[in-house]
């Protein structure tokens, strides 16, 4: 049977995770009295809201919307000051307000463990960590192990404080990179490759004490137990008993990150970003092909994008948010942003404009010779983007899909594969309501909410009649438009292809030629799993739950041997890293 | 032109079976054995009774022109050419009661080891150490002395037949040590040696001690009649496995005779239960790093101390086997899934960092204990005792430099390739590359003593002691770590676990400090799982063809588990019951399933594992109970998600 397949249409991907609770609202006695007063559907608070009201299996859109605004809000709270002391890392300091113009230091979800942190490449316990210490030593100051110690760069003061924001990622999952047209191209002394996005996933402090108490940092404990018990229940489609054994499953609270940065033109106004203190890799030369040597800058950045993925009570497919500055997307014609910040088109295309330019066409298909999923992208005739003006662009690098030969060609980004529905246009107008009104607007008032996805569903399920459905194409597609930009990302459901000539392409048949699902909910012992071929960055990340490891990618890669930096002669290494990471299409 | 005569494989193995009949050992690498009347490839591997095929490894002799380097050799048959019959000799032994314990890399003289005599008593005691009367330890030496048979005047089969206290079914429990073996000759007149049948036995009946050094004092006797408490030294334990030298001489149609010129060994191990899953690191692959780096096997590859820059690799038959063994891993070890595609993936596309950041660096000083979250994830020659520790594998030196070259692009031009192996050669290789080559601890087959460049006459051949005589076989040769006198019929499983049986059973995973200063795992740490020899003695499994993508199981499923501190009190079950159920457990062999070929088990004896019954009380149900079911827990016996070889505080820190 033919699964039933999206067609060019979008999804997204995430990666990241959690947090406890009660740690993170530890210091939150109370929200400011500036944020009491502008109580609404959203309220601006320093509590990350533990569940959406009622409960996710019954929300609507808008109030799946509300909660992600309320997530943003309590995330992107300054932080208690950070001295490595307990209850200070992922904590918000709610003696400030929400947007504290004073304030320059870390942000909640700033301070929450890089991946580094908690699976450092030198396979070693994480720093700080200890056996019998609060939280297993969450809280101590950042310091980034990888396989080797990393050096600074040339003109880098390596006495300078380590940055909370480690931006050790390049790629968008080793898919393709990602560039803004509108900083300047050429290379200086400081970046190699000014226009390139750079990314970082972080987890909270539920996620690092259950990773940390599970010994599961370097792959260690009985990690490979855990997976095979839990793959073994899918194979057999049953639920596990607990005598089964342990499987890995994130307790409610957990929170991963992933964020996009990069370099602001100088053409642009600052003010409208986020800024913070970032840390990035270059190549310090002298290194060979196979062995790299990467050392590390750090600079202030803008922040262009932030997905979070929440494990709730009500949602153990968690739930997935995602937001962008403003101004992403640019129109090709005057370079101006195409959406306002709520997300309503005010510069259109002219009419007949696809999303990008070139525009893949994407086929799944299935050869019953090889026994192997056999999908297409392709491009046609249609020619690459090579002047990219100010607009966004991406280049593939994975095998199967298609690249320009061009220097410098890519895809260019005119609009998103699928609008904003109205209702989450309509939380970002009531979200940036609320922070006027509590005089932070500052540059918040500038990101929006693209989406959010709060239960899963399947492909076959979604409600093309109603764009604020619960299921509505959109949600089921959910990506950030500089995070998963390109065709598989933007339109993303079943899974990836880790090898051979179709790799990096999505497909939704599984090796014997059957549905290949992605989300799998669990009920009583014994019974069969409820499974789903969802889409986004609910469907990607349920790859990693096929994989044994709870919807969690940086649990899924384990230890992190090296952080990447621009350097082509890597990029095919880097991928094939990223692709296994997802599991055999059985 | 100077004939010379060379018998092959130059390092044969022969395995254990409970049958009395036997298949052939494989003559390819990862290939199956094949059955001795027809030569096909075997497709059981039990008798109709269903007992355990032996392993029989057969020996051939070629002729090479002497003065030609490039003569391919000519294989000698028996009543062609000249040759009237081939007269065969061959002499196995087992020293392992006699020898020292195995301390992991501790007596190696390797690895910064000052050796044996170095290291003192304290350090390296012997085993069964209690006696000390030379002629009671030589009579721990099982030595049935050399058999003959062909040529002229001798029998087509002789047996190793043995006597001693380890021979009495009244001394010895559970399984007397009546022979090593056996050897016959093939209609070409071909050498046959089939291994033991696999018994392992105790003389030391309701022990006191378990092990040297004794816990002071002496716990009261075992309420069990045998016990086995450690994975490599059980004082008062035998074990059949053996090996030795193979010599001929060629009765020639006149009636004169022609020594070989060139001789060879024979090892004996345990059965190979997944005969087409080639270890990552194979013994060929650990002699062929030796015979490069130190015995100048080929210069253009390594020469003055260092590999060649320029060496232009050959993709398909230097680069890609190594490639392609993990992937079968997922056949007898619960790889999880984002490993399987890890390993599928390497296949196709390793890039340019691919030695510096998934391989862990053969090179790098310490790099044994470096990289926890790098390949190979198995276990290296010492991840349990802070002594000498080398926490993981690594690829052979070799095997790292050829993929470097491949990476870096480095190859020979396209379609081109070396000239393939002679046949001679290619069964030297194969006998090799089906054993394992690391980790060393000790092995399955042969230990590091393969590293030690001493005990060969020339590559892949080991070095005869001259004239071994039944009785008097050295207790000692060796302990200096020189084997420039050679070696004696023994002197190579000496070095194995005692019995086979509780090394095999414990070497499944192995949980490993990261911590690359310690190997001792903290109360707290639980410490990184490795696998040992999956390809060997696999670990998980898949059960069915009809079930293809079903739950995979414990190859040793229905095993006792192993307690972490056992003591003649509370024995190893699980390791006493491998010396029951060895001849039970299943093999892991290629199908053709619905989606592809798949490595599945067959022919597993379920009814005999669960029939089994301890030498004593079975232990109190909650103290095995893991991660078994609850009617697992309810008579000890488990479903081992997990079988832990217990990390063993060193001797001199006890």
């Amino acid at each position: 049977m033919r699964p039933n397949v999206l067609g060019p249409t979008a999804i997204a991907l995430v990666f990241f995770a959690a947090g406890c609770q009660q740690k993170e609202t530890a210091n939150a006695v109370k929200p400011p009295v500036r944020a009491l007063k502008s109580m609404g559907a959203t309220a601006l608070s320093p509590t990350l809201p533990p569940d959406i009201p009622g409960g996710a299996p019954g929300a609507t859109l808008a109030g799946a919307a509300a909660f992600a605004w309320q997530e943003f809000f309590a995330l992107n709270w300054p932080a208690v000051p950070q001295n490595g002391q307990v209850n200070t890392r992922g904590v918000a300091d709610a003696s400030r307000p929400f947007g504290d113009p004073t304030y320059t230091g870390p942000l909640v979800w700033e301070t929450y463990r890089s991946k580094i942190e908690i699976f450092p490449g030198n396979g070693q316990q994480p720093p700080g960590y200890t056996a019998n210490g609060a939280d297993y030593g969450f809280d101590a100051a950042p310091v980034y192990n990888y396989l080797q110690s990393v050096p600074p760069c040339n003109g880098q003061s390596p006495t300078d404080p380590t940055p909370f924001v480690n931006l050790d990622e390049v790629t968008q999952i080793g898919l393709d990179t990602m560039y803004a047209g509108i900083v300047p191209p050429a290379p200086t002394p400081q970046n190699s490759d000014p226009q390139r996005l750079r990314f970082l996933a972080k987890a909270n402090r539920a996620q690092y004490d259950y990773v940390a108490a599970n010994q599961y940092w370097n792959h260690g404990g009985n990690f490979y137990s855990a997976v095979n018990t839990y793959t073994n229940s899918l194979k057999t489609n049953q639920v596990p008993p607990p005598s089964a054994g342990t499987v890995i499953f994130f307790p409610a609270g957990t929170v991963e990150v992933k964020a996009g940065w990069r370099m602001l033109a100088p053409t642009e106004d600052a003010s409208h970003f986020h800024t913070q203190t970032v840390r990035y890799y270059e190549n310090a030369g002298g290194g060979t092909p196979a062995n790299p040597k990467p050392c590390y800058r750090d600079a202030t950045w803008g922040l262009v994008a932030l997905h979070i993925i929440h494990k709730t009570p009500t949602a153990p497919s968690f739930i997935f948010a995602t937001f962008e500055q403003a101004d992403n997307i640019r129109s090709a014609a005057n370079g101006q942003p195409v959406e306002d910040a709520n997300g309503n088109i005010i510069n259109p295309p002219p009419a007949g404009t696809q999303p990008t330019s070139p525009y893949p066409t994407y086929q799944d298909g299935y050869n019953a010779t090889t026994h192997q999923p056999d999908p297409t992208v392709t491009v046609g005739n249609q020619p690459f983007c090579t002047n990219h003006g100010s607009q966004v662009f991406y280049q593939n690098l994975s095998p199967g899909l298609p690249k320009g030969t061009a220097p410098g060609s890519g895809v260019c980004i005119n609009t998103r594969y699928f609008q904003i529905p109205s209702d989450v246009v309509a939380a970002n107008v009531h979200a940036h309501q609320q922070l006027t009104a509590a005089g932070a607007g500052g540059p918040w008032q500038y990101y929006k909410l693209v989406n959010v996805q709060y239960r899963p569903f399947d492909v076959a399920n979604i409600d093309h009649s109603n764009p604020n459905s619960p299921n509505n194409p959109a949600t089921f597609a959910l990506a950030n438009i500089v995070v998963e930009t390109n065709n598989t990302l933007q339109a993303f459901q079943g899974a990836l292809i880790a090898t051979g000539p179709d790799a990096g392409v999505k497909t939704s048949y599984n090796n014997a030629g059957g549905p290949f699902t992605n989300v799998h909910v669990a009920g009583a012992a014994g019974t069969p799993y409820q499974a789903f071929n969802m889409g986004g960055c609910m469907g990607c990340h349920g790859n990693a739950q096929v994989a044994g490891t709870d919807f969690s990618f940086i649990l899924d890669f384990g230890g992190v041997n090296f952080p990447e930096y621009p350097e082509a002669s890597l990029d095919a290494s880097r991928t094939a890293h990223y692709l296994k990471g997802f599991p055999p299409l059985r | 032109m100077a004939t010379i005569y060379k018998i092959h494989p130059a390092i044969g193995v022969a395995r254990v079976g409970s049958s009395s009949e036997f298949y052939i050992a494989p003559e390819t690498g990862g290939g199956l054995p094949t059955d001795p009347a027809t030569g096909q490839p075997v497709t059981s591997f039990r008798d109709s009774a269903g007992d355990l095929l032996k392993q029989a490894q057969r020996f051939r002799v070629f002729s090479y022109d002497d003065t030609n380097p490039n003569d391919p050799g000519t294989e000698v048959v028996a009543g062609s050419g000249g040759v009237a019959a081939i007269e065969w000799t061959v002499y196995l032994a087992n020293k392992k009661a006699c020898w020292y314990q195995f301390e992991q890399l501790t007596g190696s003289g390797m690895e910064g080891d000052a050796g044996y005599i170095a290291n003192g008593p304290s350090v390296n005691p012997l085993r069964n150490f209690l006696v000390t009367d030379p002629a009671a330890r030589q009579a721990f030496i099982i030595d049935p002395g050399p058999r003959t048979v062909g040529g002229s005047g001798n029998p087509t089969s002789a047996d190793f037949t043995v006597s001693g206290d380890f021979s009495n079914p009244a001394l010895t429990k559970p399984y007397p040590i009546t022979t090593l073996g056996s050897i016959q000759l093939d209609a070409n007149g071909n050498l046959l040696v089939l291994a033991g049948n696999g018994a392992s036995g105790t003389t030391n009946l309701h022990p006191t001690v378990g092990v040297a050094p004794p816990p002071p004092p002496p716990l009261p006797p075992s309420t069990y009649e045998y016990v086995l408490t450690t994975y490599p030294n059980n004082d008062g334990w035998f074990d059949d496995v053996s090996d030795g030298p193979v010599t001929a001489n060629l009765v020639l149609t006149d009636g004169t005779q022609h020594p070989v010129d060139v001789p060879a060994w024979c090892l004996g191990g345990p059965p190979k239960y997944a005969p087409q899953i080639v270890n990552q690191v194979t013994l060929y692959d650990a002699m062929y790093d030796i015979a490069v780096r130190k015995q100048n096997y080929n210069p253009a590859l390594y020469a003055n101390r260092a590999f060649n820059p320029q060496y232009q690799v050959d993709f398909d038959n230097e680069v890609a086997p190594i490639l392609a063994r993990p992937d079968a891993y997922q056949w007898v070890a619960e790889i999880p899934p984002q490993g399987v595609s890890q390993h599928v993936g390497i296949t196709q596309d390793a890039g340019p960092d691919f030695p510096q950041y998934i391989l862990r660096s053969p090179a790098v000083a310490g790099g044994t204990n470096l990289g926890v979250n790098l390949m190979p994830k198995l276990a290296g020659d010492n991840p349990i005792s802070d002594t000498t520790m080398s926490k993981y594998l690594t690829l052979t030196q070799t095997q790292y430099f050829l993929i470097q070259q491949w990476v870096n692009g480095i190859v020979l031009p396209a379609c081109t390739t070396r000239p393939p192996l002679s046949p001679a050669a290619a069964l030297d290789r194969a006998a090799l590359e089906n054993c394992v080559g690391g980790a060393f601890c000790p092995g399955i087959e042969m230990t590091w003593i393969c590293r030690n460049t001493t005990i060969y006459s020339d590559t892949f051949r080991i070095r005869h002691a001259p004239n071994p005589q039944q009785g008097h076989l050295s207790q000692t040769n060796g302990d200096n770590n020189d084997y420039s006198g050679g070696l004696e019929p023994g002197d190579i499983v000496k070095y194995m676990a005692q019995p086979w049986q509780a090394d095999f059973n414990e070497c499944s995973n192995q949980p490993i400090n990261p911590d690359p200063n310690t190997n001792i795992l903290p109360d707290n740490i639980q410490g990184v799982t490795f696998w040992w020899w999956p390809a060997e003695r696999p670990f998980f499994f898949y059960p069915s063809v009809d079930n293809p993508a079903g739950e995979q199981l414990p190859w040793t499923r229905g095993f006792y588990n192993d307690p972490n501190n056992a003591t003649v009190a509370t024995p190893n079950l699980g390791d006493m019951q491998m010396v029951v159920n060895w001849k039970d457990l299943g093999f892991i062999v290629l199908q053709q399933g619905p989606t592809g070929p798949q490595y599945l088990e067959i022919e597993r004896n379920t009814a005999a594992i669960d029939a089994y019954t301890p030498p004593g009380p079975a232990p109190q149900a909650m103290a095995f109970a893991v991660e078994g079911t609850a009617a697992a827990r309810a008579t000890g016996r488990t479903q081992p998600r997990a079988i832990h070889r217990p990390p063993r505080i060193p001797p001199n820190l006890e």
